[in-house]
């Protein structure tokens, strides 16, 4: 069977379910449009409620369009024309890569973004400004979608800081928390700072390059490595990749709360309320790892081992700090705020065993291209746990809107006794965020382990691998953190099913809100028990007949690095014997 | 039918109870009763099952040990979305391990499916699980008055039935995923019927419980995922066309070893993997199994769970870990294991002392149980880590017969404390007068665990001291003395509350409920010797009718007390993955530069005893 035309049945299957979502979660709005119109003509406070109601609804039919062009053919309408006419190049294994990652990242963030629309009717009802929460969302999505396809590092650059404008719009505008004028001010300076990073960056790569084209700056960028004689600016040019990717990565982990390079950005996050708090999650870190995947294609892959160490560095600490700090903390939202940045930590763990896939360990070795590898672990851990995410964040912000404030972990106390069905459903994406089976969250969590330890144990068909033990402690830093942040989820649990609770049993009212996290709940629960169905989606160019008959092309570039990698893996070897 | 019924037992042994508790869901509208009955019907299929496999199950004659294969009743199951496009499995007919016979190679599946399989050892823990069921069915009933108690409904069967298929699950799964999953699964279903029915403490017992075992199953994990890797790494560089991710247990712990002895550059490259695998995975299965110096998570948990976690604890839980040492550990690290089991079994005899004398220092019954189970861990540990062929099987002996006993003893004591909110020793004394049958039941499951001949116990105990003192006499003599000090510990406590003059704590309407230093309500005790009418005019039974169920248990401890060759047998035909593999650890030796053949400065010498039976 094709392919695609799987990858366009399992993606249909989630749109459809979207949709019945939908239609489960909002009947008043669909079928009592009049009677809402009458409300809000005898009381004038309900305007914001239907127009909130209404936008919310175009937001979803924008959703839903999008995804229609999207789904109507191999490759979708205008905006991907480019990846039509790179198909056609002689650029085959990493281009294929990349739009098979397209294609996943889109698919997610159409979910993701549907996910947060429905959370965001019900958190934005009591806003000055509601309708531009939703639209902010949708600009978000719309500019996330592009930067996955973007050929030119310097529209990536231009995006990205678009998405991260949507979010400081989000938390200037639509902020119900007291705190926003303090936190306001530091997220413009975070965002400016950051901004001036990726752009010396982006200076720095061009001088390399000499091009802002991806495939321009790859193959140049290639050549200038391979001769030792030629400097830029009177600097090596691996000096001047290594410092833009540096600019680069510093950028990205101020906007994800990276440690060492966060600046406050947890604290900033913790301090939002929880529909902010979700979108600024889904749009930064789905910006940050599709600006390092794309990153991976141009420049990472020249220099494997250095960039490799910097993010397992970057990961290391992101994983471990953030991790003993959530243990300790007894605010849940700064404790929360904690909790994804280790999420962070080890999407950059799945990145940095991602890196040199491409070209060195990907092709040679059958048994890697037998599995998803660290890129394609990345892409389904970053859907899985957005999508838990924004599961835990839609409890939350139904909670707040029947007037719970939820400020202590402690306040979670009796909640299965109050409300039954939200709090099975947000039991049910914590364990997935503990990563315990069987949900999407140990497959994520299976999958990035099983790639970070494969990635210093198979080397070539040929010859046994070298050892690597950067990861293994980091594995084993990844298995310290995750049992950390599994006590904080489970603490939750308890306090939610083993204690009385505070207040009588009440219905909640935030449906749309609610409905999202059932829907969340289910997929992650689904994703659990059919982990396929989104990995597929994420190897395509890797069905096993494709490996097996050798259709992938080789380009002549790949090959040379192959050699070159196998000579130094070689000489490597030779020189460990000889010390032996 | 009745063949493919047997071809597929295993398989079947594992779904009845997940069956058993989605009807539990359905009939919860009919009340309690109803729910129990489903149950205990769905705990006798298991144990019908079981009588059916131990019937089936092969065990060859000496001379065929060969012949037969390891693993019987083989059946494969997928994971419910196959994993198409990742073959995670390799391609089973190439496979050299010895256990891969022509059945199994039609059973080729690609994507992540398992194989389920028994062999000997596991038949018998899979035998344990069904027949310690019974007293955890009957752990719900508060007064022993026959009826199940309020507090638990549709979610405690629910959970209870789901706990017997995970670990059926666990104890036959032979793939690593399918392994790791049952095994987290079951730290979750604990975890939650801790919280639900646990004492006062629950909450903190909870968590020392959950941070424990995560802590152990993230590290077992970790050693078990990088084995498959190292693993695919070697298989990839000698046949590059076959490798994939190779996720069969038994088929990476019987072929690795062979590879290293046959290639010095595999033996390399084993070597530098060696010791992170080998020490995840013994702090791993270390933790889960509360072996020294990670036991205190199971001294505070086991005093607070309800009585049916802690027989699900005491009995099988602990073991799986035990079983993870003895079939995974020991087959792919022999020399590191040599080389360090002096220090170990040092480790394990000063804990099964210390706990020894805890047990003695007890004074409440529960405490002392879980004190006396973790010291008979520790000697168990100490069976395994002699090299000693005679004293593994002493070893697996005294798990399945400690298992039969905890289950017992625990079960009782719950009697106890849920009739007299009490269980502290000084409250008792004389039971014996009036409770006849709980004392009778009480006796047999301390006299087996102290290891009085004619009872399981028995055999398990001589075994172990039997193949330690092969191994060194001087640590057979300390094994000898923590058994008398455990003996001590139990005929004074039997003393204690089934003899002497009769005394019951009664708890009085109206009176203060003082609270103990477990947060148990105490109530007042009083002298029911004054009042010798009282005693006589209605003498209440602690067991009705589930003594029935619980003297299955009972003739089990005296029938492989008196008859434990069946057992033995059924245990031998494991075979290679009990005895230890001296051929290939001595031809690793001479490979492996590192590792010398001389008398390691820790370890013991490894002595080459025959097979027991």
């Amino acid at each position: 069977m094709n392919p695609l035309l799987m990858d366009l049945s399992a993606a249909l299957i989630l749109m459809i379910s979207g949709f019945v979502m939908l239609l489960i979660s909002c009947p008043k709005i669909l079928f009592k449009p009049r009677s809402v119109y009458l409300q809000t003509l005898e009381d004038p406070d309900k305007e914001t409620v239907s127009n909130n109601s209404y936008s919310g609804m175009i937001s979803f039919l924008v959703i839903l369009v999008a995804g229609a062009f999207y789904f109507q053919s191999e490759f979708p309408g205008i905006l991907f024309e480019n990846i039509n006419e790179i198909e056609e190049t002689d650029f085959t294994s990493s281009l294929i890569q990349t739009s098979s990652l397209s294609k996943a990242v889109h698919i997610s963030l159409l979910i993701l973004g549907s996910l947060h629309l429905s959370i965001g009717i019900d958190f934005s009802k009591k806003l000055k400004h509601p309708s531009v929460y939703l639209a902010v969302i949708l600009f978000c999505l719309g500019s996330l979608l592009m930067m996955s396809l973007v050929q030119n590092i310097l529209l990536l650059f231009f995006l990205l800081e678009m998405s991260s404008l949507g979010v400081g719009l989000l938390i200037t505008f639509c902020e119900k928390n007291d705190a926003t004028k303090s936190t306001v001010r530091n997220y413009w300076m975070n965002h400016v700072v950051s901004m001036v990073l990726f752009f010396w960056g982006t200076v720095l790569l061009w001088g390399v390059g000499k091009s802002f084209d991806f495939f321009r700056l790859k193959e140049s960028v290639f050549l200038l490595l391979g001769s030792e004689s030629e400097k830029v600016w009177g600097v090596h040019p691996e000096y001047l990749l290594m410092g833009s990717i540096l600019f680069m990565v510093a950028s990205i982990g101020m906007k994800m709360g990276l440690i060492p390079f966060q600046s406050g950005t947890l604290i900033l996050r913790s301090k939002t309320s929880f529909g902010n708090m979700g979108a600024w999650i889904l749009v930064q870190f789905s910006a940050g790892i599709i600006v390092l995947i794309r990153l991976n294609e141009i420049s990472f892959v020249h220099l494997p081992e250095k960039i490799q160490l910097l993010l397992l560095m970057i990961s290391g600490v992101t994983m471990l700090i953030p991790a003993i700090l959530a243990v300790r903390e007894l605010e849940w939202a700064k404790s929360f705020s904690y909790m994804t940045a280790v999420h962070a930590g080890f999407l950059i763990l799945g990145v940095a065993s991602g890196i040199g896939t491409v070209t060195a360990v990907h092709s040679e070795s059958l048994f890697l291209a037998s599995m998803p590898n660290g890129i394609h672990s990345t892409v389904y851990y970053l859907f899985v746990f957005l999508l838990m995410n924004a599961g835990v964040l839609g409890v939350l912000v139904a909670l707040e809107k029947e007037g719970y404030k939820i400020r202590y972990m402690d306040d979670f106390r009796g909640l299965y006794h109050i409300h039954p069905p939200a709090s099975i459903c947000l039991a049910i994406l914590l364990i997935g965020l503990a990563g315990f089976p069987v949900t999407a969250g140990f497959w994520g969590r299976m999958f990035i382990a099983i790639n970070s330890l494969s990635v210093s144990t198979l080397g070539t068909a040929e010859a046994l691998p070298l050892f690597n033990p950067v990861f293994f402690v980091l594995a084993l830093i990844f298995c310290l953190s995750s049992l950390m942040i599994a006590i904080v989820y489970f603490q939750i649990l308890g306090s939610m099913f083993f204690q009385t609770p505070v207040k009588k049993s009440q219905k909640l009212s935030g449906q749309f809100a609610l409905s999202s996290t059932m829907f969340a709940a289910m997929l992650t629960v689904g994703l659990g028990l059919f982990p396929s169905a989104l990995i597929r989606l994420t190897n395509t160019n890797k069905s096993p007949d494709s490996i097996q008959t050798g259709s992938i092309q080789e380009k002549p570039e790949t090959l040379v690095l192959k050699e070159k990698n196998k000579t130094s893996r070689g000489e490597h070897r030779d020189a460990e014997t000889v010390n032996q | 039918m009745w063949n493919t019924l047997i071809q597929h037992l295993t398989l079947i042994i594992c779904i009845v109870p997940l069956i058993g508790a989605c009807i539990v869901l359905f009939v919860s509208r009919w009340g309690r009763s109803a729910m129990r009955m489903t149950v205990m019907m769905n705990v006798a299929l298991s144990c019908f099952l079981s009588v059916v496999a131990v019937a089936y199950f092969q065990v060859p004659a000496e001379e065929n040990q060969d012949k037969i294969q390891q693993f019987q009743f083989e059946s494969v199951i997928g994971w419910p979305g196959n994993l198409s496009g990742i073959s995670f499995n390799k391609d089973l007919s190439e496979t050299n391990g010895k256990h891969v016979q022509d059945q199994t190679r039609q059973n080729q599946v690609s994507g992540l499916s398992s194989r389920l399989g028994m062999d000997g050892i596991r038949l018998c823990f899979v035998c344990l699980t069904s027949l310690i069921m019974i007293p955890i069915v009957f752990s719900d009933s508060v007064h022993s008055e026959g009826k199940p108690e309020k507090k638990f409904g549709v979610s405690f069967y629910s959970l209870i039935l789901i706990a017997e298929s995970l670990l059926f699950l666990n104890l036959t799964s032979m793939n690593m995923i399918m392994y790791l999953i049952s095994f987290q699964l079951l730290i979750l279903v604990f975890y939650l019927t801790i919280g639900l029915w646990g004492g006062k403490e629950k909450r903190r017992v909870n968590r020392k419980y959950l941070q424990f075992q995560t802590a152990g199953i993230l590290l077992i994990s970790f050693g078990l995922i990088l084995t498959t890797i190292a693993y695919s790494g070697i298989a990839s560089s000698i046949a590059p066309e076959k490798s994939t991710l190779e996720l069969s247990l038994p088929v990476i712990v019987q072929e690795i070893p062979d590879l290293i002895s046959s290639n010095l550059e595999v033996a390399e490259y084993w070597q530098q993997f060696s010791p992170w695998i080998f020490y995840s995975l013994l702090i791993g299965f270390f933790i889960t199994t509360g072996l020294f110096p990670f036991h205190t998570w199971f001294s505070t948990v086991n005093s607070e769970t309800p009585a049916s976690v802690a027989i699900f604890l005491s009995a099988i839980s602990l073991k799986i870990g035990l079983l993870g040492l003895l079939e995974i550990v020991f087959p792919l690290f022999p020399e590191l294991l040599v080389s360090l089991n002096g220090l170990f079994i040092s480790l394990f005899l000063i804990a099964s002392i210390y706990t020894a004398l805890l047990t003695l220092a007890q004074d409440d019954l529960r405490k002392m149980g879980t004190y006396l189970c973790l010291c008979q861990l520790q000697l168990i540990a100490v069976g395994i880590f002699t090299f000693n062929d005679v004293a593994r099987y002493g070893a697996i002996l005294m798990m399945i017969g400690h298992g039969v006993a905890f289950s017992l003893y625990f079960y009782l004591v719950s009697l106890l404390e849920n009739r007299f909110k009490t269980r502290e020793m000084e409250a008792f004394s004389g039971l014996s007068r009036k409770y006849s049958t709980w004392s009778f039941l009480f006796g047999m499951t301390l006299f087996s665990l102290v290891g009085v001949p004619g009872l399981f116990g028995f055999t398990g105990i001589f075994t172990l001291l039997v193949g330690i003192s092969q191994a060194s006499f001087l640590y057979s003599l300390v094994v000898l003395f923590v058994f008398v000090l455990q003996g001590w510990a139990v005929f004074w406590m039997l003393q204690k509350i089934l003899f002497g003059e009769f005394r019951e704590p009664v708890f009085v309407e109206g009176s203060s409920m003082l609270k103990n230093d477990h947060g148990l309500n105490q109530p007042e005790i009083l002298d029911r010797t004054s009042s010798e009418q009282e005693f006589h005019a209605e003498p209440k039974r602690l067991i009705r009718f589930e003594f029935y169920f619980l003297f299955l248990l009972v003739i089990a401890l005296v029938f492989f007390g008196i008859f434990p060759n069946t057992i033995l047998k059924t245990i031998d035909s494991a075979g290679n993955s009990l005895k230890m593999k001296r051929e290939s650890h001595s031809s690793m030796m001479k490979v492996v530069p590192n590792h010398s053949a001389d008398t390691p400065q820790w370890g013991l010498v490894p002595r080459s005893e025959g097979s027991f039976t």
